[in-house]
């Protein structure tokens, strides 16, 4: 992840902003939840910017944190999923398992790359957040233990954006809290609650004050001048725009408005100054920045660097503004990348400073978070890098080659003899006239031909005055060394407070700042006049006077500026030995006579040595003859002494050297032993951060499992008042058949009492036989199958349905029992009862059935498919077919030829539900397939619940009623018209009678006589019942009732006549036994009258003969006109019957023969006959 | 009432004593000639050999015969006729015919009413 790098950034020295809606991002550990909750109890809807919260979570806990967090809050908690976007007024927390970074306003989730312990989430949350927002972004941090998050904030403070810290007082674990204060990352430390607000008020002021500060030069002047005096460094120079927006943070997040309010805090406070002074310097850098220019270094300034230098040789490298020490170290990977491909193995020094302490700290330990992964080539991480808890760390050779120190240079003179110079961080921030002032001192630190390597966008005209391109886009360049400038120093001016200076204590304060060249030459006024060189503490050469060449000499090859090795032939040693001496002597001066002989020329010379400031000092060269005054006589020294003592001296002074050289290696020794506790207690400390880690999880589980154990606590409470509740006895076992809990209905079989949880169920008293029921229970135990089993209470008063189940847990193993007795006494009771009822109801069932079976009256129930659902055996007999021929056949399979009348009426009945009665149905039946009957029929609707379910079918056989209610219709139509016939005959006779001339009496006689002959036809006929008569029984009561069987003789076999024929015979017969009684045989006593008649056939048929022979009477003539009785006789025989009546008058008697067609005596009606 | 002395009507009666009266009766109210004759086959004999200007024809004829061929057979020789029944309702035997029905037994008043509307039907 790369930091705040961009070209942008640095040109506009704008703060990268995004547009939109401000971003919170959150970072807690242990105790976070707490402190989120408090935080999130003051956000509301109307606070326009999104929280994002990023917890240390147990990856494999699922959190339950949005379910209480949502609980604390009107906003929307979502937990984030990949790819999902920012929305204003809500709450977005991070799932177990995942890391976050935000790209705009979408969230991004990956997995851990790191194992767990090394892990920094927060650090990289918060970083790319600072990258995408800019100044329009928060980051707070909450409770936790370690130091995850320290970088983050720093970042976002860095781009501008707020930086808040929960109180370390207030946080239930303050390691993370404190680390991000001590890391600088902190604007505001606040209590958790007051956060939300501050946030609103923030976004609100710091859009209003960057314009307001712009045009205040004034306040700005005055701002640098307080810096200066709390922390020694001169901001009069600094790029204004920075100065503006940093200012102004400030006041926003103090909340203060106007410009004269923050000078005073600045005074008041002082805290403040240094507060600000930090919020200045906070830059970011990081390992390798701009990749193609390092890469342009190694080739161009690398390479021929260390190329032509023997193992002796020095490469001197300074790196100014190194803040946190990633270029430095950068720098010095590439030197050992170089050294591996070299035979040679020159000493490479790399001097590292800046002004910033904090940073120098960071840059000493060298350890910095795994994000650097990003920068820097994989080969490299793994040669030069260690991985720590919390990152990387820089292996020792590569630490042992940087050297971190303090040192402002804009006023600190510079480091000399240098082959690079790398300054990429901090020219950047000084205005034009510093920037001018500040090449020349690089310039004049650097060897001929040494290198420059700048930051992407230097002023260049002005590095262009003093220095050769290398590559102008890579920004290196090279001393030209033509130019020669005098080196003014120091550049910045100014004074300082004593008491705010946090570091180096043994840095003297300063005193007035003037030029150095007045100074030197005070000096050199006050004291000596003669020839001087100054030196630093390593013994170069820093500045000369004029004179100094008698004493000083260039010699050949490479020119080295140590004085010693400048000095003179015999001044060497005494050089040398001054110096050493006054490096461990106190007094101001120290000074060796010398008198002897130079290239030649005698010379007596005083050496002085005088200690300056910034360690170095004055060497005087001091040719004089007269010898100074007592009090500071210079020691002096002869030839002699200086001759014999010389080896002396010179060993004595070469094994001072060596001694120094073991204090020296001793010194670094103790340093490496000392950076090794260091490394051992950044093991502990590691390991501790992971257990921290691992601690933090914990709690969060703990925290979550808390809550779930209350919800738990509910459930088994729910639990109890459930089985409390239903009533029934149930035990609880264990598997040793120990009782873990009851019902309280157990205590009706039972003697149980709460206190005897966990006895044994053997030691508890029951009402059954719990020998029984243990082994029951036992056998459940091995089986793992339930048993059920009916069981009597003791005083066998009551059964009982005992089941024994086995306990499964929700993951189906087996743990114990569950014993649950249901009474069954009751249960039984109704079953028995139930069992008689049905019994009897089966029986009666079974009557009716029997009852309906045999019914002679016709029954059966008709389905809706018109089939027979039931039927009797009466309905079998009227149907002419078996009952079981019936049950489920359709309809018009039993009765084909009635259903056009039958199916219509059942129809009609289940969809009215209304019975249909006295249905007439005539037809015919199998029973009897010839004869039309005729039914009486009920149809009703059996119903079952709402719909009629079956119609039920009642039959009554009404055909005799009818054959007899037809035949007694005809019979009455007959009598009727044979009364009306027989009326008609009567006055038929009547009518004659009355045309009759006559006597009355006679003619009256007569009518009745005749009417009297029809009456007994009649009579005759309806014995017969009208049917037929026998032609004797015709005769009988006309003849022989009347004139006995002595005179009447009647012979013939019998004859039977139609009744039509009956009655016309029959008159016929009154006819001529009228006429045998008037005039014939009759007429007097012993008259006798036979009548034969038989049966003849004599081709035309079959006759009946009839001889009437009257003998005995008197002379009997034919009547002399043929009245009525021979019109009749005539008619009849002639007309009506179809015969021939053949009269004969001779002297005995009458004589007739009548001749009648069998065929017409015997048309019988059907009509005629009452039967 | 047409003049009836020279018409000729031919009488189908079973009844021998009904046939007797009614034939005095039609002789009463005028016809010239009574055919009187007691079955069909008499009745068929008389229609074929002689002219016949009316017949009165009793309906049923005791053997469960009818009138009704032969009076169809009647009308067809356009002859006139009327029925003679003794039932009430004449059994809407005689619904085919517009010839008046008498009922037994008749009057000379019926039976004149009945010949009067069967000749007028002809004229």
């Amino acid at each position: 992840m790369k930091q705040i790098d961009k070209a942008s950034m640095h040109e506009e020295e704008e703060f990268k902003r995004s547009t939109g809606f401000p971003v919170v991002g959150v970072g807690a550990s242990a105790g976070g939840l707490e402190a989120f909750q408090s935080l999130l109890s003051a956000m509301t809807p109307k606070h326009a910017f999104a929280l994002l919260l990023v917890q240390h979570l147990d990856p494999d806990h699922d959190s339950l944190l949005q379910e209480l967090l949502s609980k604390k809050t009107s906003v929307p908690v979502t937990v984030i999923e990949d790819g999902m976007e920012i929305e204003e007024s809500t709450v977005y927390i991070i799932p177990p398992g995942a890391s976050l970074t935000v790209e705009g306003y979408v969230m991004h989730l990956s997995d851990f790359d790191q194992p767990r312990g090394l892990r920094r989430p927060i650090d990289s949350f918060l970083e790319s957040l600072a990258e995408e927002h800019g100044a329009n972004c928060v980051g707070i941090i909450l409770s936790g233990t370690g130091s995850d998050g320290a970088n983050g904030m720093r970042a976002i403070k860095n781009a501008g954006g707020l930086g808040l810290v929960q109180d370390p007082r207030q946080s239930a674990y303050d390691g993370m809290p404190r680390s991000a204060i001590d890391n600088g990352g902190s604007d505001l430390i606040l209590p958790s609650e007051d956060m939300i607000a501050v946030i609103g008020e923030f976004f609100d002021r710091h859009s209003d004050l960057g314009d307001a500060l712009r045009g205040d030069e004034e306040f700005k002047r005055r701002v640098a001048k307080h810096l200066l005096y709390r922390t020694g460094h001169d901001f009069s120079n600094y790029k204004i725009a920075t100065m503006e927006r940093r200012i102004a943070r400030r006041m926003s997040v103090l909340g203060i408005k106007r410009p004269n309010e923050y000078l005073q805090r600045l005074i008041s406070d002082d805290k403040e100054g240094m507060r600000l002074f930090q919020d200045i310097l906070i830059n970011v850098t990081s390992f390798f920045r701009d990749r193609a220019s390092f890469d342009t270094l190694k080739t161009e300034v690398i390479r021929p660097m260390l190329a032509d230098k023997g193992t002796d040789a020095e490469v001197r490298i300074w790196v100014p503004g190194c803040s946190t020490g990633e270029e430095a170290y950068s720098i010095a990977i590439l030197c050992l990348q170089e050294l591996d491909r070299l035979n040679t193995r020159p000493r490479i020094s790399i001097f590292a400073t800046d002004i910033d302490e904090e940073a120098l700290k960071t840059a000493r330990e060298g350890v910095y978070p795994e994000t650097i992964a990003d920068s820097i080539p994989e080969d490299l991480l793994e040669r030069h890098f260690t991985p720590v808890a919390s990152g990387y760390e820089v292996t020792q050779p590569l630490r042992d080659l940087v050297r971190f120190s303090r040192h402002n240079f804009i006023k600190d003179p510079p480091f000399l003899r240098l082959d690079l110079i790398t300054c990429r961080n901090v020219i950047i921030y000084f205005d034009r006239w510093l920037q001018d002032r500040v090449m020349p001192v690089f310039h004049y630190a650097l060897k001929p031909g040494g290198f420059l390597f700048l930051g992407p966008s230097e002023n260049l005209g002005v590095i262009e005055g003093h220095f050769a391109s290398v590559s102008r886009t890579q920004r290196i360049y090279r001393r030209d060394d033509s130019v020669a400038r005098p080196l003014a120093m120091p550049i910045a001016s100014g004074t300082s407070s004593r008491t705010t200076r946090r570091t180096n204590p043994n840095i003297k304060p300063r005193e007035t700042a003037a030029p150095p060249e007045d100074y030197y030459r005070q000096v050199m006024l006050e004291n000596h006049a003669p020839a001087f060189a100054v030196i630093d503490r390593n013994r170069v050469l820093g500045y000369t006077s004029g004179r100094i060449g008698r004493y000083l000499e260039i010699g050949p090859g490479v020119p080295d500026l140590d004085i010693v090795d400048l000095a003179r032939g015999p001044l060497r040693g005494l050089v040398r030995r001054l110096l050493a001496t006054a490096s461990t002597a106190r007094e101001d001066t120290h000074s060796l006579e010398w008198e002897g002989d130079i290239g030649g020329e005698a010379m007596r010379l005083v050496l002085y040595v005088r200690p300056l400031r910034d360690s170095r000092q004055m060497v005087v060269f001091d040719e004089r003859d007269v010898r100074p005054a007592e009090d500071s006589r210079p020691v002096k020294l002869t030839e002699d002494i200086s001759n014999i003592d010389d080896l002396y001296l010179r060993t004595l002074e070469e094994e001072l050297e060596e001694a120094q050289q073991t204090v020296r290696t001793t010194v670094e020794e103790l340093e490496t032993s000392n950076e090794e506790l260091k490394s051992s207690n950044e093991e502990i400390m590691s390991m501790n951060e992971e257990m921290q880690s691992a601690n933090e999880e914990l709690t969060t589980v703990n925290d979550e499992l808390r809550n779930k154990v209350l919800e738990l606590d509910a459930a088994v409470s729910d639990l109890r008042n459930f089985i409390d509740s239903t009533n029934i006895a149930t035990l609880f076992l264990d598997d040793d058949l120990t009782i873990r809990s009851f019902s309280p209905q157990a205590r009706t079989y039972f003697r149980v009492v709460e206190k005897d949880r966990s006895r044994h169920l053997g030691d508890i008293a029951g009402d059954l036989s719990m020998t029984d029921l243990i082994e029951i229970c036992t056998r459940v135990l091995d089986t793992g199958q339930r048993i059920e089993r009916e069981m009597r209470t003791l005083d066998g008063t009551a059964d009982l349905q005992v089941s024994v189940n086995p306990y499964l847990t929700a993951d189906n193993e087996q743990q114990g029992l569950v014993v649950v007795l249901i009474p069954v006494t009751e249960l039984r009771q109704y079953a028995r009862e139930l069992e008689e009822v049905s019994v009897a109801a089966n029986r009666h069932l079974n009557e009716i059935e029997e009852l309906y079976r045999v019914s002679p009256q016709p029954m059966a129930l008709m389905g809706p498919d018109l089939t027979y659902i039931r039927a009797n055996e009466g309905l079998a007999a009227v149907n002419g077919k078996p009952l079981i021929d019936h049950i489920g056949r359709s309809i018009y399979e039993v009765v084909p030829k009635l259903t056009d009348q039958v199916v219509e009426p059942i129809r009609k009945v289940f969809e009215s539900g209304e019975p249909i009665l006295s249905q007439e149905v005539t037809g015919y039946t199998a029973a009897d397939p010839d004869r039309e009957r005729q039914w009486e029929v009920d149809w009703y609707p059996i119903r079952e619940g709402d719909s009629i379910s079956a119609v039920g079918v009642s039959v009554r056989d009404v055909t005799k009623y009818h054959e007899m209610e037809t035949e007694l219709r005809r019979v009455m139509r007959e009598l009727q018209h044979r009364v009306k016939n027989m009326l008609s005959n009567v006055i038929a006779l009547i009518n004659r009678a009355r045309r009759e001339e006559g006597d009355h009496q006679i003619i009256l006689d007569t009518l009745v006589k005749r009417i009297n002959a029809l009456a007994t036809t009649h009579n005759l006929l309806t014995t017969e019942n009208w049917h037929s008569i026998l032609f004797r029984d015709l005769l009988t009561p006309e003849l022989i009732d009347v004139y006995g069987p002595e005179r009447i003789t009647l012979r013939g076999p019998d004859v039977r006549l139609s009744a039509k024929a009956a009655v016309a015979f029959g008159m016929t017969i009154h006819e001529l036994a009228t006429n045998a009684a008037k005039y014939g045989a009759l007429a007097s006593p012993d008259g006798k009258l036979e009548v034969r008649w038989s049966r003849t056939d004599e081709g035309g048929g079959e006759m009946l003969v009839v001889r009437w022979i009257e003998t005995g009477g008197g002379p009997e003539g034919e009547p002399d006109a043929p009245g009525f009785g021979t019109q009749l006789i005539d008619s009849t025989i002639r007309s009506s019957l179809l015969g021939t009546i053949d009269k004969h008058f001779d002297g005995t008697g009458f004589r007739a023969v009548i001749e009648v067609p069998i065929a017409e005596l015997q048309r019988f009606d059907e009509r005629d006959g009452l039967a | 009432m047409p003049d009836l002395s020279t018409k000729t009507v031919l009488y189908l009666e079973d009844e021998i004593l009904i046939g007797l009266d009614g034939e005095l009766i039609l002789k009463d109210i005028g016809f010239g000639t009574v055919l009187l004759c007691h079955s069909l086959e008499a009745a068929q004999a008389y229609a074929d050999s002689q002219p016949v200007d009316f017949a009165l024809l009793d309906i049923n004829l005791g053997d469960g015969r009818t009138s009704l061929s032969f009076a169809h057979h009647l009308l067809e020789r356009d002859v006139p006729i009327a029925f003679a029944s003794g039932y009430n309702r004449s059994e809407d035997l005689t619904a085919d015919f517009t010839a008046p029905v008498v009922v037994k037994p008749f009057s000379t008043v019926t039976i004149r009413n009945a010949v009067t509307k069967a000749l007028e039907g002809t004229d």
